[in-house]
Formats: C-alpha cells, structure tokens, sequence
C-alpha cells in the first residue's frame, strides 16, 4: 500500500531535476551569444573558491540608478559597430535581447563620474586551466563570451581573449 | 582500563572467581570486533573517494557539462534503484544507507544545475527545494536514525534559514517565518504515533523536535534584555501563531491513545516554551531589571518543569541538560547583578546557594531512581 507512494517519493526529484535540466537547456538553446568586453576583474579568491569577477565594458545608456535597487532592472542589448551597448529599457520600446539584472545576478555598483553605475558578474574557473586564464588577464584585453536567453538572463559561459573572433 | 584488567581486579578482590572471569572473557570475544581494522580500511575508503572527488573537481570545467548532468542524473536513478531493492530484499540497514545517499544526491545535482546554469539566488531557496523534493523520499522510506536524523536537520535548517534571511521583511512573510518557528513541533508530531517508519527513524524526529524547541525557547529568552515595541510585539505574535497551533495539535495527538509521546513531557515540551517565547517576544517589555528578573524566573520555571517531566519518565540526559540549562543561567545572574560589591556578593550567594541546591535536587533524584531500580 505504501510502495506506490514511496515509488513516487523517488521519481519526484529525477523528475523535477530533469524538467529543470530540460528547461534551462531549452533556454541555452535559443539564447543568443554576446562577446562583451570586461575589465576590472579580481584575481581569484582562494576564500570565495574558484571564480573571477569582473566588470561589463559595455557602453551604458540611459539613467542606470534604479539598477542599484535590490530589485534590479532591465536593460536592452545592441551592438553597434562592433561595440556592445546596454541601454536602460524604456517602457513600450521593442528589445530583442532584454537583459533582468536582477535574475542575471548582475551586481550594480555607483561608478565615476557620478551617476554612473558598473555591472559585474562572475565565473567559475577550474584549478587547471586557471594559470592560463590568469596569464591572459594580465597581458591582454578580454572578453567573456554569454548567452542571453528568453528568461532575460546573462549566462556567462567562458573568458577569452578579444582577438579570439567573434 | 580493558575489560581484561578490570576482571583481573574483580578477581582479586574476591568478587568473582577465576572460571567465572574466563568465561565472561570467551563471551565478549565472541561480539569483539576489529575496530582498528575497521577504522584503517574505512580511512582507505575515505581518502580514495576524496581523491576520486578532488580529481574531478581540478579538471572540472574541462569535462562537458552534458557529461556532468547525464552522470549526476544517471547516479540519482542508480540510488534509488539501488535503495528499492535493498528495501524489497528486507536489508533494512543498507537501504537507509542508500536512501541517505540518494538524498545528498539531489542536493548534489541542486548544487551541479546551479553551477552548470549560473543559477544564482539565496541558499533557502535551494534548501527549500532540497526539502521539497528529497523530504518526501525519506519520510516514505526512512527507517532508521541516519536518515530520521536527516530529515529532521533539513526541515530544521531550510526554513530556519529562509526565516532569518527574511526577518525583515512583513506581511507573508511573518507567517512563513512562524512556519519554520513550527517545524519543531511538527517533527514531534510526527513522531508521535507508530508508523511505517521505523523506531530509530521517529526517535531522531523527536530528539530533533526536543532540542530544537527548547532551544528556540532558550535563545527567545535573550529578548528579555531588548526593549520590545509593540510593534515588534505584534510582529511576534504573528510570527508564533502557526508554532502555537501545531504545538497545540502535537499536544492533543500526544494525549491520544495511539501516541507513545511520555505524558509528564508533553507540556513542558509543548507548552511550556511556546508561553516563554509569546511572553519574552509578544509582549511588550522595556530593558530593566525587573524584565531580566521576570525572564530569569520564566527561563528557570520553563527548564524545571521539563527536569520535572524528564525526572518522572527517567530520562536521565534530559534532565542533565535541564538542570546544566538552569545551572548556567543562574551563573549569568552574577554578571547581570555585577554593580556594587555588595550587590556583586548578595548574588554571588544566592546563585551559589541556588546552585548547592540544585545539585543536592539532582542527587537526591539520581539516588531515588538506583532504589527504585
């Protein structure tokens, strides 16, 4: 009498894991993949484990303060001549590509001059291929290569070099 | 000194003879088990999964993260596979060791999808999610205290942490943090009525709910030195409406007929710190000596009568805590009282009466318990 409950105790977690494996994978599938320049990156920390934050060198239109709220906001990805833009969303405006900070774990911080705000993420580096990873922060610019999908957020995938194409 | 050693000096002193040590010996052998053998392989094992696991870790983002995934899945499936046959062949032991491991599994994979899909977001939510989909599993499979005792830590831990993480947010959110203060009474609940689940299983359940109760109970009792709104006052009594309510139905479940809960345990435990949390944390009090003095009396009151339930069923380590609880409470009246010398002295006597007395009670209880033996 109990084994079917207990039989459905055991198949919940493979199936809620797999329908968000499924979901978040479908989402991958049809983002589309950003080169955006970084800079201002921290070495890693060792106490933080093995990720590197750095800063979005997008160019930042618009008024980005509300951005500094703990609810974050939405900005609107465009590239224009090779360069990224990110512009604060104005309601009713058309945006291909929405960006939701706050679902993206974007950090928003005050920049200078005043008024100005950055946005950092990080990613996760393993032990073997951080000396390398961290050869070329020091050396050259570089950019991480993320995927924005249709649930607005910014996955950032991997670091490389901005003369690696793109 | 070994149990060889001891019998040698039972000998000696005439208390049993020779043939009777001998024999005791060649019983014991028999149950004798290679601990240090035990303890050797068991470090082999342990230093080989570590350095499986650190072998993986430094070459992790080299190793694709459909390979990961398909793995993760693939082990979680083979777990509860595993778990479902040992259960069916009456290897009662071994498949609470694999249902244990099919748990830390899905917070395992919680952790990997997270990873693998930069998922960010605060560490309730994933606790909550581990609660939510493991839970079920070990409650319908959990037999003994290995897996009791992990159910209970996970539906202690998550809400506690979603509630302190969210302690300064209103509205809902004061009921959500009363359902995590309920989580102790709910576990006792449970416990209270034999059930599929074995002994062992509800026996962690209700040490889990017992410690965690009077644990809450004993931390609100800092409060006592706040001033306390009315606001924050009402706050509270939100907040310990949903823990009044299931301590109330483990109350009645507890008296019923079917429950095996100790009766001279049931209002110390389930009511005794749910009026010691309303009264330091829903009423409205100033910080003054006469708050401390009224919180001293209440927190003493609340750990005597729970000596008092532990006495009266023979539940010997409760009862330690209780009178330690009250012992080290009694110490702190010291330093609340530091003021004059005289002051200083005036409570240094008391409480080293209080404490004299005290330890006299506990003797004079552990005494009547052997002669009742």
């Amino acid at each position: 009498m109990k084994n079917p409950w207990l039989a459905a105790a055991l198949l919940l977690p493979l199936l809620v894991l797999g329908q968000s494996m499924w979901r978040h994978q479908a989402n991958l599938s049809a983002a589309g993949e950003w080169r955006i320049p970084i800079t201002g990156y921290d070495p890693r920390d060792p106490l933080r484990g093995q990720y590197i934050r750095f800063t979005y060198g997008w160019e930042l239109r618009g008024d980005a303060k509300p951005c500094l709220a703990e609810s974050g906001c939405h900005l609107c990805l465009t590239q224009e001549q090779g360069r990224v833009i990110a512009t604060m969303e104005t309601p009713g405006e058309h945006c291909p590509a929405r960006l939701d900070t706050r679902a993206s774990d974007l950090r928003a911080s005050p920049g200078f001059p005043s008024g100005a705000v950055t946005f950092s993420s990080r990613i996760f580096v393993s032990e073997t291929s951080a000396p390398v990873l961290e050869a070329q922060l020091r050396n050259g610019p570089m950019q991480v290569v993320a995927a924005l999908g249709p649930d607005q957020r910014l996955v950032n995938r991997r670091i490389e070099p901005q003369d690696s194409g793109g | 000194m070994s149990l060889e050693q001891r019998l040698e000096s039972w000998v000696e002193a005439g208390l049993i003879d020779r043939s009777a040590a001998d024999r005791i010996l060649v019983h014991e052998a028999k149950d004798r088990r290679p601990v240090v053998l035990w303890a050797i392989s068991g470090l082999g094992l342990l230093a080989l999964l570590l350095g499986i696991l650190l072998l993986i870790s430094a070459n992790w983002d080299r190793i694709a993260d459909w390979l990961k995934l398909s793995v993760h899945m693939l082990t979680l499936a083979g777990a509860g596979a595993a778990f479902w046959w040992a259960r069916e062949r009456g290897r009662g032991k071994l498949a609470d060791g694999l249902l244990f491991v099919f748990a830390g599994l899905v917070l395992g994979g919680i952790a990997l999808q997270a990873q693998v899909f930069q998922l960010t977001g605060p560490v309730w939510q994933a606790l909550m999610l581990w609660l939510a989909i493991a839970g079920p599993a070990l409650l319908a499979g959990g037999v003994t205290r290995l897996t009791g005792t992990l159910f209970a830590l996970m539906a202690i831990i998550a809400p506690a942490v979603m509630a302190t993480q969210s302690i300064d947010d209103g509205g809902l959110w004061r009921l959500a943090q009363g359902m995590a203060m309920a989580v102790p009474a709910l576990l006792l609940l449970l416990s209270m009525q034999p059930s599929h689940n074995g002994p062992g299983f509800r026996l962690a359940l209700r040490e889990a709910g017992i410690v965690s109760i009077l644990a809450g109970a004993s931390i609100a009792h800092f409060a006592w030195a706040s001033h306390i709104t009315a606001p924050q006052a009402l706050d509270n009594a939100v907040r310990l409406a949903p823990a009044a309510l299931a301590s109330l139905a483990a109350f009645a479940v507890g008296r019923g007929p079917a429950s095996d809960f100790p009766r001279p345990l049931l209002l110390p435990i389930l009511i005794g710190p749910v009026l010691a949390f309303a009264a330091a944390l829903a009423l409205p009090h100033p910080d003054g000596a006469a708050s401390r003095l009224i919180g001293l009396v209440l927190f003493v009151g609340m750990w005597i009568a729970v000596a008092q339930g532990a006495a009266r069923v023979g539940l010997n380590s409760l009862f330690a805590v209780a009178v330690a609880a009250i012992a080290i409470r009694i110490f702190i009246v010291y330093i609340e009282l530091f003021g004059s010398l005289a002051a200083t002295g005036g409570g240094l006597v008391a409480g080293g009466l209080l404490l004299v007395g005290l330890s006299w009670i506990w003797h004079r209880v552990v005494i009547r318990r052997k002669a009742a033996a």
